[in-house]
């Protein structure tokens, strides 16, 4: 009996084994793929100004919108977006439910051992929102990381929750939410003292709320620009070798800053910045 | 209201989404049942066991990592599900493992003289099931079936989570969009209800239809 059950397991892992192996062989070449097709797949994330859903379902915002000059340089004239969060990108590249992902996924060297980037598109600064006036002085995360009472509340899996943690605020002070305005509602509800996000977005997110008893602090002292990148699955060098230099043309181009501008990034920031800062050899 | 009504589209969408899911995973459900908790009498212990380790395997974890594991999981593995058919498979399995239950529960509710009176008569098993033991199980099946069939379409905005454009996926999109809460969370709660009235409407038809000139009481009127 034991025999069978071990002759079972072995089956089942040779099994599962060949089957990953033949999965990766057959997607060789995905821009060809693309192309074929004439769209790609594209993750994205809810959070304007980075991506911004219309009405009918349209899917533009800044870095959308740079992926999609850079595709269709690339020949694949159309993206389709899905909405997805930023704890779910990596698996949904990893797994090719997307085939790439952009929308303010900063760059950061944990996630470049699992997948890897594009050249940085989109650069910003990193914001708080707390209670207007100020009242605990919150301008760093140190300043959280001093006063145990305070309580924050940023993203499942974004870098806010890992510069908090790295800069000494305790586990129990972040409470995670589970998208922005969620976040925002508990700030004005007071069940947490700070709202940490990327500046952009949180401007964003303060404007339309529009509630006067919220304060912006921007920047965060002491944490470094978040760059973004695309994403792609680690086996698509040949794609995203293909996208950097697309995306190169179109930086010196000066369309890049014609697209991602009017949503408030800076071009030039952006410029400065290469992939090679945050994620040597990625 | 204005900045809602700019999104209706996708409301609509969403709406059609949610219900295909909820028909969808319902037949799944459905047939699940019937196979599930009928194995359940079999007089193959083989048989019973895979129907046993099926219930409790899919009523025992949760249906968000059931969902999360065919749509992030199973493509490592090399199976590439579509999203609406990860989110078809997994509502309906776990909706399928609740619906054996209820299905082995009515059979075995039939009195036992039942049983015993289609052996008496050298019934096959067969036409014990299908003109004696079903046809008085099915009407003590369908309350409980309803009762599901509502679960079912709440349990489908779990979807939303694995991409899914469903009502519930459409509300968060618009919450991010507008920094609105209390519009798109009222608005898809009308919605939910209104489909869910509709589902307790059509179980009851059926129930009547099918207690129309029998004897027997499905669901008592108020």
């Amino acid at each position: 009996m034991l025999k069978t059950v071990q002759r079972m397991i072995e089956v089942a892992a040779i099994g599962a084994v060949a089957l990953t192996t033949f999965a990766t062989v057959g997607y060789a070449g995905t821009l060809d793929d693309l192309r074929e097709q004439g769209y790609a797949t594209v993750a994205v994330a809810n959070e304007p100004p980075y991506s911004d859903i219309k009405g009918d379902g349209y899917v533009t915002g800044a870095a959308p919108d740079v992926a999609r000059a850079v595709m269709a340089k690339l020949g694949v004239p159309e993206l389709k977006a899905k909405v997805v969060g930023y704890g779910s990108m990596i698996p949904a590249l990893l797994a090719r439910r997307v085939d790439m992902a952009t929308s303010g996924l900063y760059i950061k060297p944990k996630r470049c051992e699992s997948i890897i980037y594009s050249e940085p598109d989109l650069c910003g600064a990193e914001a708080f929102a707390v209670a207007v006036g100020n009242p605990h002085k919150v301008k760093t995360y140190e300043d959280i990381a001093a006063n145990p009472d305070l309580t924050m509340t940023t993203c499942a899996g974004c870098v806010e929750e890992a510069y908090a943690l790295e800069r000494g605020v305790k586990k129990e002070q972040i409470k995670v939410f589970t998208d922005p305005p969620s976040g925002i509602k508990m700030l004005q509800q007071g069940r947490v003292d700070v709202f940490a996000l990327s500046g952009l977005g949180t401007a964003d997110l303060l404007k339309k709320t529009n509630d006067p008893n919220l304060e912006l602090v921007m920047p965060v002292k002491g944490v470094p620009i978040g760059c973004a990148g695309a994403a792609f699955n680690p086996d698509d060098k040949e794609f995203r070798d293909a996208y950097d230099a697309a995306l190169a043309e179109l930086k010196e181009s000066g369309e890049f800053a014609k697209i991602i501008e009017p949503y408030g990034f800076s071009a030039e920031a952006t410029l400065e910045v290469k992939r090679d800062d945050f994620c040597p050899g990625n | 209201m204005d900045q809602i009504l700019e999104y209706s589209p996708i409301l609509i969408e969403g709406t059609i989404t949610t219900i295909e899911l909820t028909v969808a995973s319902a037949f799944v459900a459905l047939i699940i049942s019937f196979v599930v908790g009928l194995s359940r009498f079999s007089r193959f212990s083989a048989v019973r066991i895979s129907a046993i380790i099926y219930l409790e395997f899919f009523r025992g974890t949760s249906a968000i990592v059931q969902m999360f594991f065919m749509f992030y999981v199973l493509p490592l593995l090399g199976v590439h599900l579509a999203p609406l058919l990860a989110g078809i498979i997994a509502c309906g399995f776990n909706l399928g493992s609740y619906g054996s239950e209820v299905v082995r529960g009515a059979v075995q509710s039939v009195p036992r003289a039942q049983h015993e009176a289609a052996t008496a008569l050298n019934y096959t098993t067969y036409q014990k099931f299908r003109y004696v033991l079903l046809p008085q199980a099915i009407p003590v099946m369908i309350p409980t079936f309803g009762n599901l069939l509502i679960e079912l379409l709440k349990l489908t905005a779990v979807a939303s989570l694995i991409t899914i454009s469903d009502l519930t996926f459409m509300a968060q999109i618009i919450r991010v969009q507008t920094a609105l809460t209390l519009e798109p969370f009222v608005i898809i709660m009308v919605i939910y209800f209104i489909i869910a009235s509709c589902l307790v409407g059509i179980t009851d038809f059926i129930a009547k239809k099918i207690t129309k000139g029998r004897n027997i009481t499905v669901r008592k009127e108020i």
